[in-house]
């Protein structure tokens, strides 16, 4: 243990660790970019490192990006990233108090404490599910890919079968090139960069980079900035006892947190919004809030960075991402050479170990970083926009072309910028097709190898407990709710029937 | 004419639920993907049939046709309805009252389509940004990282000399992170600088 925690101070990590979270700051305190954009630009500079260089700085720019969403949220009620919207409700109402800075402190320590016991849940509930999940054959992790995937689409915003369709374009997306059993060429028209498929980081960073810029530049009103009025007043002492009186809040939201980010499809963002609505619930004072309530800014700042570790539970055990951020994370552990999956914690102990390690020690660190990005949020806010859109834009173009110092990789990169603006035009939802174009492989090779095995029998896929049990979880995420509104209108019309006569 | 793009935003961001031009694409994608998945060759085993390179392309083809179909009614249904967000996204809301004929209408519309500010910035990002890929291998990545940003800014209204200082700041802090630390070979191109 000690040797490792010698190993993760090197400067070699903790140097590009620190750097990465002052990133996360930057990146979750600026509208427009969010803690996936991050990531996403993170990915190829962390090419060049240690592969546990590369995932601390990934889990420190996520970590503190999810909390600097905070930030715009709760001065200015503009959610830096979509998880912290829940967090311009009462964070926002303090601010008009006159009492930013204090909900920012209580957001602070509650996202520190969320984050840590997601982390907590995922160091406990890993190793024995990956254990299970060896036991896995190739149905239960084609259904797996699958309930993933469809999940993304039902939770994700806009209607679900525009979700749907884009998880099958990102699986779409995902057979171009070598076929993976037979090693067939497919959908390559004579490319050679495309024989190894489409890159999957300049794909991501162009959907989740240039498509961003995109529409701050085709909308004029977001490059003018916002301002912010008084000056910021931190005080850890007045927070902490406050925030051990809501210790059940931090409590139950950190657990909802962590359950919801685990859910593949679902992350930090729907963790936010349910436990504010639970915290609401189970208070004592629900009609406080709305107006600036210590719980309403407690809950979801808790649960956000909980659920963020979540996401991780089926990223490493399953390597079915539970977001759109560990969907990255899975694509980057494939290129720095690593398989997620039950395997690894088996073969590579000690980098899963390191893993957790990192996380732990973020949550502590963050408390130090998100000080100085509460105090430095003003500086940030004064960088102009079209500043902030040229960088953005130079590294989307550097980082894809780094990779394998490819100029094709660039026009995967412009392609899927234009991809991603226009069906974000069109109210489909991009994290699905992301997860479409990484689970693909994976949903593909179970399918076949499975149909193979049984010589074109689907029904085994039916008949084994496990598969069985997700085949029916999926039919209910798809089609649960579509039926229970069908039947709550039976059930309406019934009831009027009844009360006519 | 300001005030006018907003609101053409503003109804944009309301109106962009139902499009014809989306099922359509959805139709060609699907056409597309069975039309080459048949050309995959079959998976034969000891004279069986199994799932081969084609099988789940075909899938996916044939989802996309059916999702087509799907989206195309519900455009209709949202016609009919004369809901309000069955419109063109790229359409902005145009003025009914002072424009009269059909052909009037349309080139109104074509033309609220090519002078609004926003579309006409995007355009000109792609171009710069296809003209950065073209001449990145000639120019090398100072000279195009330069140019390029330097462009960018003052499209966005960023004041000239900052522009340049930023512009020189970003291509030099770019290249000495890539080159120097991570010795990834930027294309040099006519400038023979050290990165």
């Amino acid at each position: 243990m000690v040797e490792l925690f010698v190993q993760v101070m090197h400067p070699s990590i903790l140097f590009p660790w620190f750097m990465a979270m002052l990133f996360g700051i930057f990146a979750g305190a600026t509208p427009g970019l969010t803690a996936t954009m991050a990531t996403a630009l993170i990915v190829p500079i962390s090419y060049y490192m240690s592969p546990l260089a590369g995932l601390a700085m990934i889990i420190g720019a996520t970590f503190t990006a999810i909390f600097a969403g905070d930030i715009p949220a709760t001065f200015l009620r503009i959610p830096g990233t979509p998880a912290s919207s829940a967090a311009t409700l009462d964070g926002y109402q303090l601010t008009l108090q006159g009492k930013g800075g204090y909900a920012l402190t209580l957001d602070l320590i509650c996202s520190a404490l969320g984050g840590l016991m997601g982390v907590g849940i995922l160091i406990f509930v890993a190793p024995p599910l990956a254990q299970l999940a060896l036991r896995f054959s190739s149905a239960e992790y084609f259904w797996l890919g699958l309930f993933g995937l469809s999940m993304s689409a039902v939770v994700s915003k806009g209607n679900t079968f525009r979700g749907i369709i884009a998880a099958c374009l990102g699986l779409l997306v995902s057979t171009v090139g070598m076929d993976v059993t037979t090693g067939h060429p497919r959908f390559t028209f004579g490319q050679l960069d495309l024989l190894s498929g489409v890159g999957f980081i300049p794909a991501m960073i162009g959907l989740f980079g240039l498509s961003e810029v995109l529409k701050l530049v085709s909308n004029r009103n977001a490059l003018s900035q916002p301002s912010i009025a008084s000056a910021v007043k931190i005080s850890l002492r007045k927070a902490f006892p406050v925030v051990w009186r809501h210790k059940f809040t931090v409590l139950r939201s950190g657990g909802i947190g962590t359950v919801i980010g685990a859910l593949p499809g679902a992350g930090a963002d729907i963790a936010a919004w349910v436990s504010y609505g639970i915290a609401k619930k189970f208070s004592r004072n629900p009609e406080k809030f709305g107006t600036g309530s210590d719980e309403g800014v407690i809950a979801p700042t808790s649960a956000n960075n909980a659920g963020l570790a979540g996401a991780w539970i089926p990223a490493l055990v399953f390597g079915v991402p539970g977001d759109s951020i560990t969907a990255i994370v899975v694509g980057a552990m494939l290129m720095y050479g690593l398989r997620p999956g039950p395997l690894i914690f088996e073969q590579s102990r000690e980098l899963v170990n390191g893993i957790f390690l990192i996380a732990v020690l973020t949550q502590f660190m963050l408390i130090g970083v998100g000080l100085l990005g509460i105090k430095a949020f003003g500086r940030i806010l004064q960088l102009p926009r079209n500043a902030v859109i040229v960088i953005v834009l130079m590294f989307s173009i550097v980082g894809s072309f780094a990779l394998q110092n490819s100029i094709f990789d660039i026009y995967i990169m412009i392609a899927f910028g234009i991809i991603g603006f226009y069906l974000e035009k069109n109210d489909v939802p991009l994290p699905p097709l992301i997860l479409g174009l990484i689970l693909g492989p994976m949903v593909e090779r179970n399918l076949r190898v499975g149909l193979v095995r049984t010589q074109g029998d689907f029904l085994p896929f039916l008949t084994r407990p496990v598969s069985s049990v997700l085949a029916i979880a999926l039919f209910i995420t798809l089609f649960g709710g579509p039926i229970l509104g069908l039947l709550r209108r039976l059930l309406s019309k019934y009831a009027a029937k009844r009360n006519e006569p | 004419m300001n005030d006018n793009n907003q609101n053409a935003n503003q109804n944009e961001s309301e109106t962009r639920t139902y499009s014809l031009n989306f099922p359509i694409l959805l139709l060609l994608i699907g056409v597309i993907t069975l039309y080459f998945s048949s050309q995959l060759p079959v998976f034969i085993q000891r004279g069986q049939r199994l799932p081969g390179p084609q099988y789940f392309p075909t899938m996916l083809g044939v989802f996309f046709c059916v999702a087509s179909v799907v989206e195309l009614l519900r455009y209709v249904a949202c016609r009919r309805r004369q809901a309000p967000g069955c419109g063109d996204p790229s359409e902005p809301a145009i003025d009914t009252t002072t424009t009269s004929s059909t052909r009037h209408r349309l080139w109104a519309r074509i033309e609220g389509v090519v002078k609004s500010w926003g579309n006409q910035s995007v355009a000109l990002l792609l171009v710069a940004l296809l003209a950065f890929v073209l001449m990145l291998p000639s120019l090398g990545f100072v000279l195009t990282g330069f140019l390029f940003s330097l462009v960018m800014l003052l499209r966005l209204k960023a004041r000239p000399v900052p522009a340049v200082l930023l512009s020189v700041a970003l291509v030099v802090i770019i290249a000495f992170i890539f080159v120097s630390a991570f010795r990834v070979p930027l294309p040099r191109g006519i400038l023979s600088l050290p990165f």
